[in-house]
């Protein structure tokens, strides 16, 4: 029985949903700024671990399947270890931007998950509670506010390798123009490529 | 010297990576320092009204301002860098608790503000259902051998098993029921 599911698990689906799982995960790694969250490929790759923690507990059962069930398990860890370390990241560019962050995500909804959302609403709150307490609040009332450049910004200026999809043709990039192919990676600054990042046209390596 | 106090907190962050005691002292000073001079330059404005753009007057102002600017500038840092410090040890240590080396060199302020961070880093934890904080390194085997080096007595593994974690035994286990043990220093990895 075991043998069958596990020869369909491995089809092209799976390996692409992987595929596509390590993509944002080197591509949140690379980017300076946060990264639209992914939620689709979340969201199936922790359905997959829980449809394969159901067979490795059916497997459990059954001492015959033993070895079987251990590759699965195995398979699980490493799934979920990509899948944290995806979402560590984003956790501690928030901690970082928060407020960019939060300011973007107004405007842009798909910045954030829903408890991603919630998560920084909570941490600006006390970081600002945290600032006025110790610092702000004695001082005189115009100087009582945190200025905006008193904030850590993401440096967009920095340089990435990257890698476009598709054949992008050309673009003006710091006044030279740049004919992006699939088969070439590049090497340039982040802010002028910011916009093909986010819509995935172009992955960073 | 104008900025003394708040240059010396930078300092003091500087040169070490732990987190050092809180330095109340040097902040009050620069809080000090700034209200002052503020007050300061607040009267020299209103008691020169009309000659408040002449040369004079502005590059005493200006200076006045750029000194407050830093002075507020350089706690801002100070206690900022100390909170990334302390955000970090909630990461690498993998519980919410404060030893007491470590609670004595934070104000009162900080202990809060740890365990907000604590609170809202857990609460995600569990809404995502995974543990960020554990295994920072990528998976390499199922079953790790470990080493108890504080002394636990019988324990209930996630998976639902039950051992006794006696003082200098080693077991072998899954790595997802002891890493969170690893981390907080109870069990030690056997390479």
């Amino acid at each position: 029985m075991m043998d069958n599911e596990y020869n369909t698990q491995l089809d092209n689906d799976e390996n692409n949903l992987l595929n596509k799982l390590k993509t944002i995960w080197i591509n949140e790694k690379f980017a300076p700024n946060l990264l639209d969250y992914q939620n689709e490929i979340i969201s199936n790759v922790m359905e997959k671990i829980e449809e394969k923690e159901a067979l490795c507990t059916e497997g459990i059962q059954n001492k015959s399947h033993q070895f079987t069930a251990d590759i699965y398990e195995m398979e699980i860890e490493r799934l979920k270890y990509i899948v944290k370390c995806y979402l560590r990241l984003r956790i501690k560019k928030i901690d970082q931007f928060y407020t960019s962050v939060l300011k973007e995500s107004q405007s842009n909804t798909e910045l954030l998950s829903q408890h991603e959302l919630k998560y920084t609403e909570r941490y600006k709150s006390y970081m600002d509670e945290y600032f006025k307490k110790t610092i702000l609040s004695s001082l005189h009332k115009d100087h009582s506010t945190m200025s905006p450049d008193h904030y850590l910004e993401p440096q967009l200026n920095t340089w990435v390798f990257c890698k476009p999809k598709e054949n992008l043709g050309e673009y003006l990039i710091d006044e030279d123009t740049i004919d992006f192919k699939k088969t070439s990676i590049y090497f340039v600054k982040y802010r002028p490529i910011k916009d093909l990042v986010q819509a995935g046209r172009m992955d960073l390596i | 010297m104008f900025t003394k106090s708040a240059i010396e907190l930078v300092k003091e962050i500087r040169q070490t990576d732990s987190i050092p005691h809180y330095n109340d002292t040097n902040i009050k000073l620069a809080i000090n320092e700034i209200n002052v001079l503020y007050e300061e330059l607040l009267q020299v404005l209103m008691a020169n009204g009309n000659e408040k753009s002449q040369p004079y007057y502005l590059s005493n102002s200006m200076t006045y301002f750029s000194v407050i600017y830093r002075d507020k500038r350089c706690v801002l840092a100070y206690l900022n860098e100390r909170l990334k410090r302390i955000k970090e040890y909630r990461w690498s240590s993998g519980n919410g608790l404060l030893p007491d080396q470590l609670k004595e060199k934070l104000s009162q302020d900080e202990i809060q503000f740890f365990s907000d961070y604590d609170k809202n880093l857990t609460d995600y934890n569990i809404k995502v259902g995974l543990d960020l904080t554990v295994d920072p390194q990528p998976p390499k085997d199922l079953y790790v051998e470990v080493r108890v080096i504080k002394e636990l007595g019988q324990v209930v593994l996630n998976s639902g098993a039950t051992v006794t974690l006696n003082l200098n035994t080693t077991h072998f286990l899954k790595r997802s029921d002891v890493s969170n043990l690893i981390s907080q220093g109870s069990l030690e990895h056997i390479v």
